[in-house]
C-alpha cells in the first residue's frame, strides 16, 4: 500500500471536477476525476480509490445511488457528497445510508485539505 | 219685506184703540194688530211671542204705560215700545222716552195720522242697532280668537315696528327670552337680537327690501346666553296705515344639537371608514408585498442554488491559481484577491436570498452575549479608521437563541453601521471614520445589544421601509440584510429595533429572550 491516498472526484461540471483534481494533485493526493455517475462506476471498477467525494445531482445518476452502487464492490469506501442544495432529500437518505460527511458548495477548499489529511491518516494507518 | 209687521197694542179704551186700528189700516203695507184691552190679556199675547212691535197707551186701568214698558224690557227680546198718548201728557212722553221707550205718537186724530211713519222708522232705527250690535259681536269673536292664538301659540310672536321698537309680546316669547312682557317691550329689539350676529343686517336689508325675512338668527336670553332660532319677520301695514313688522320665533336649540351630534357622528363614521380603508389598503399592501417575496423565494431557490455551482468553480479556479503560483507578482497577487473577494461577496448575496427565502428553523440554545459579541467582530470585516468600543456589563443574563443565526444577525447590523460611516472620509486614523459601540443590557425577560453607529443616520421616510425586502439605499446591496436579519431575531423569540436621527448616527437593538433557567 503506497502512502497516498487515492481520491476519485465526480462531478456533471467539468470544470468543478478539473479545478478539484489539479488541487488535489497539487497536494500530492492521487485523483481520478469522472463526469458522470457510470463514468465513476467504470473508475471504481480500474482503479484504487480511497475516497469518493461525489456531487450529489448529476444527469445519469445521483451521488447516493453512485454510493450505493460503489458499495457493492467496495463496502468501505468512505464517501463524501457535494452540493449546492443543503436542504436536498437526497442527502438524508445518503447520510440515513451511512455518508459522514457533505459539504456545501462554494466548497471551502482548506476544509477539504485538513479533512483529507485526517481520513489519510485513519484510511492508511499513517502515524500522526 | 212681504211679512206684514205684527204689533201687540195695549189700550183700554175702545174708541182709541179704534182711532189707532184705523190709522193703521190706511196704510198699504201690511199691519197686524193684536189688541189687548187689559194687563192680564197683554202678559198672555206677549208671552205667545211673535211680534215685532209693542204699542202702548200710557194710562191703562190699573196699569201704565211705563210698567208696559218695564214688562217688554224683562222679556229681554228688545222689542220697541211706542207709547200712544193723550194730548197734554208729553212731559210723561218725554219720560218714557228716557226709560227706553223707541218713540211716542200723540193721540190727536192729527198726529196719530203719523204712527205708521213713526212705526216704520223705528223698526228700521232697531234693524240697524241689531246689526251694529251684530257687528260688534263678531268683531268681539274675532279679536278673541286671535288673542287666543296669541296667547297660546308654541311660537313666539312679537309685534314690532321696523324701527325696533316692540308693542305686543306673546307668553312663550317670554319663556324662550326668559323675561317679562314689560321688560321685552322696554328692551325692544336690541335687547333681545344679538348684535354681533354677523346675518343681522343681511337679515334687516332682506326685510326692507322684500317685506320679509324668513332665517336663522342669534337671540339673547336675560342670563346673557346666546341661542340659535328660526325667524319669520313681515312688514304690513296697520288699520291706520302705520308700517308694523311681526317676528315669530321658534329657537332651534335643540334641532341644532341634533343637527350637530349628527355631524359628529358622520365625521366619527367617517373617520373609522378611512382608518378602515387605511388598514385594508396596508393589508393589501401586506398582501402584494408577500406575493412578491413568495416570487422572490422560488427565485432565490432555483437561481441562488445554481449560482453556487460557478462560484465554487471560480473560488475553486482562484485557489489553484495561488497553489501554483505563489511567485506571482503582486499584480497578479492583487487581482486573484479581487476575484477571490467579490466571489465571497456574490456568495454572501445568494446566502441572504436563500437564507430569505427559507429561514432555518432555530437550533437554540443558552448563548453568552459576551461571546456572541466577540465572536461576530472577529468574523466582521471593520475598518481600521472605525474606533470599536465595547459596553458589555458583568454579569449579564445568556440570551436562548441560535448562536450561529445571532451572528449572522450581528454581523449584519456591524457590516451596516460600517457602510452608514463609510462616508465619514477616507481617513485612516482610528477613531476619524466613526465610532462603533455595541452595548448590552438586560430588559425584564430580555436581553438587548445594541449596535451604535456615529454614521449618516437614516430619514424619517425610509425607517418604516428600513426592513421591507428588497428596500435598499446601498450601492451594490439588494435589500436583504436587515429583512433577514428581523427574520432571524423573530424566528428566535426577539426582535430588531431602531432609533435613528439623519446627521447623528443610527441605533440598531436586537433583543432576545433571556435563557429560561435564569429568569
Amino acid at each position: 500500500m503506497s502512502g497516498i491516498l487515492a481520491i476519485l472526484v465526480v462531478d456533471d461540471n467539468p470544470s468543478m471536477a478539473k479545478t478539484l483534481e489539479d488541487i488535489l494533485d497539487v497536494k500530492g493526493f492521487e485523483v481520478h476525476a469522472a463526469y458522470s455517475g457510470a463514468e465513476a462506476l467504470e473508475i471504481l471498477r480500474k482503479e484504487r480509490v480511497d475516497i469518493l467525494l461525489t456531487d450529489v445531482r448529476m444527469p445519469d445518476m445521483n451521488g447516493v445511488a453512485l454510493y450505493r452502487e460503489a458499495r457493492k464492490t467496495r463496502p468501505n469506501l468512505t464517501t463524501v457528497l457535494m452540493t449546492a442544495y443543503a436542504a436536498d432529500d437526497i442527502i438524508q437518505k445518503g447520510i440515513a445510508e451511512g455518508i459522514k460527511t457533505v459539504l456545501n458548495k462554494p466548497l471551502d477548499i482548506d476544509f477539504i485539505l485538513s479533512l483529507f489529511s485526517a481520513y489519510k491518516r485513519l484510511i492508511l494507518k499513517e502515524p500522526s | 219685506m212681504n211679512q206684514p209687521v205684527r204689533i201687540l197694542y195695549v189700550d183700554d179704551y175702545p174708541l182709541d184703540r179704534e182711532l189707532v186700528r184705523d190709522a193703521l189700516e190706511k196704510e198699504h203695507v201690511g199691519f197686524e194688530l193684536v189688541e189687548a184691552a187689559s194687563r192680564p190679556d197683554f202678559e198672555a199675547a206677549l208671552a205667545r211671542g211673535g211680534f215685532d212691535l209693542i204699542l202702548s197707551d200710557f194710562n191703562i186701568l190699573g196699569f201704565e204705560g211705563l210698567q208696559v214698558l218695564e214688562t217688554v224690557q224683562a222679556t229681554g227680546l228688545n222689542l220697541p215700545v211706542i207709547i200712544v198718548t193723550g194730548t197734554g201728557s208729553e212731559e210723561v212722553a218725554a219720560e218714557a222716552i228716557k226709560r227706553g221707550a223707541a218713540d211716542y205718537v200723540l193721540k190727536s186724530p192729527k198726529h196719530i195720522q203719523r204712527l205708521p211713519h213713526t212705526i216704520h222708522a223705528v223698526l228700521e232705527k232697531k234693524r240697524l242697532e241689531d246689526e251694529a250690535r251684530q257687528a260688534e259681536a263678531e268683531l268681539h269673536e274675532s279679536e278673541e280668537r286671535y288673542r287666543l292664538l296669541f296667547e297660546n301659540s308654541g311660537e313666539a310672536i312679537l309685534l314690532t315696528q321696523p324701527d325696533g321698537p316692540i308693542s305686543s309680546v306673546n307668553p312663550e316669547a317670554c319663556r324662550i327670552f326668559g323675561r317679562s312682557e314689560d321688560e321685552i317691550k322696554k328692551l325692544g329689539r336690541a335687547g333681545i337680537v344679538d348684535a354681533n350676529d354677523p346675518r343681522l343686517q343681511a337679515a334687516l336689508e332682506e326685510r326692507r327690501r322684500t317685506g320679509h325675512f324668513k332665517g336663522e338668527l342669534n337671540l339673547v336670553r336675560k342670563d346673557g346666553s346666546t341661542f340659535p332660532a328660526e325667524v319669520s319677520s313681515t312688514i304690513f301695514k296697520d288699520s291706520r296705515g302705520n308700517e308694523r313688522t311681526s317676528m315669530i320665533i321658534r329657537d332651534v336649540t335643540e334641532r341644532k344639537q341634533v343637527e350637530e351630534k349628527i355631524r359628529t357622528l358622520n365625521a366619527e363614521l367617517e373617520q373609522r371608514v378611512e382608518e378602515r380603508t387605511r388598514e385594508l389598503r396596508e393589508a393589501q399592501e401586506q398582501l402584494v408585498l408577500q406575493a412578491k417575496l413568495a416570487v422572490l423565494g422560488r427565485l432565490a431557490g432555483g437561481v441562488g442554488h445554481e449560482l453556487r455551482n460557478p462560484l465554487s468553480v471560480i473560488l475553486n479556479a482562484i485557489y489553484y491559481l495561488k497553489l501554483v503560483q505563489p511567485d506571482a507578482t503582486e499584480k497578479i497577487r492583487q487581482y486573484h484577491g479581487m476575484i477571490e473577494q467579490e466571489a465571497h461577496t456574490a456568495e454572501k448575496i445568494i446566502s441572504d436570498l436563500l437564507d430569505f427565502a427559507h429561514v432555518r428553523i432555530p437550533d437554540r440554545e443558552p448563548v453568552s452575549v459576551d461571546k456572541l459579541v466577540r465572536q461576530t467582530l472577529e468574523h466582521s470585516t471593520i475598518p481600521p479608521s472605525v474606533k470599536v468600543t465595547l459596553k458589555l456589563p458583568a454579569g449579564l443574563p445568556m440570551a436562548f437563541a441560535d448562536p450561529r443565526q445571532m451572528e449572522q444577525v450581528l454581523g449584519n447590523l456591524v457590516v451596516n453601521a460600517c457602510q452608514a460611516m463609510a462616508s465619514q472620509g477616507s481617513a485612516t486614523s482610528v477613531g476619524e471614520g466613526g465610532r462603533l459601540t455595541i452595548s448590552a443590557s438586560r430588559q425584564k425577560e430580555m436581553v438587548a445589544i445594541a449596535v451604535k453607529d456615529t454614521g449618516v443616520g437614516i430619514p424619517p421616510e425610509n425607517m418604516k421601509k428600513l426592513f421591507e425586502p428588497l428596500f435598499t439605499t446601498k450601492i451594490n446591496g439588494i435589500g436583504l440584510g436587515l429583512a433577514v436579519s428581523k427574520k432571524l431575531a423573530e424566528a428566535n423569540g426577539g426582535r430588531i429595533e431602531v432609533q435613528s436621527e439623519p446627521g447623528n448616527g443610527s441605533k440598531f437593538t436586537l433583543v432576545l429572550p433571556v435563557h429560561e433557567g435564569e429568569q
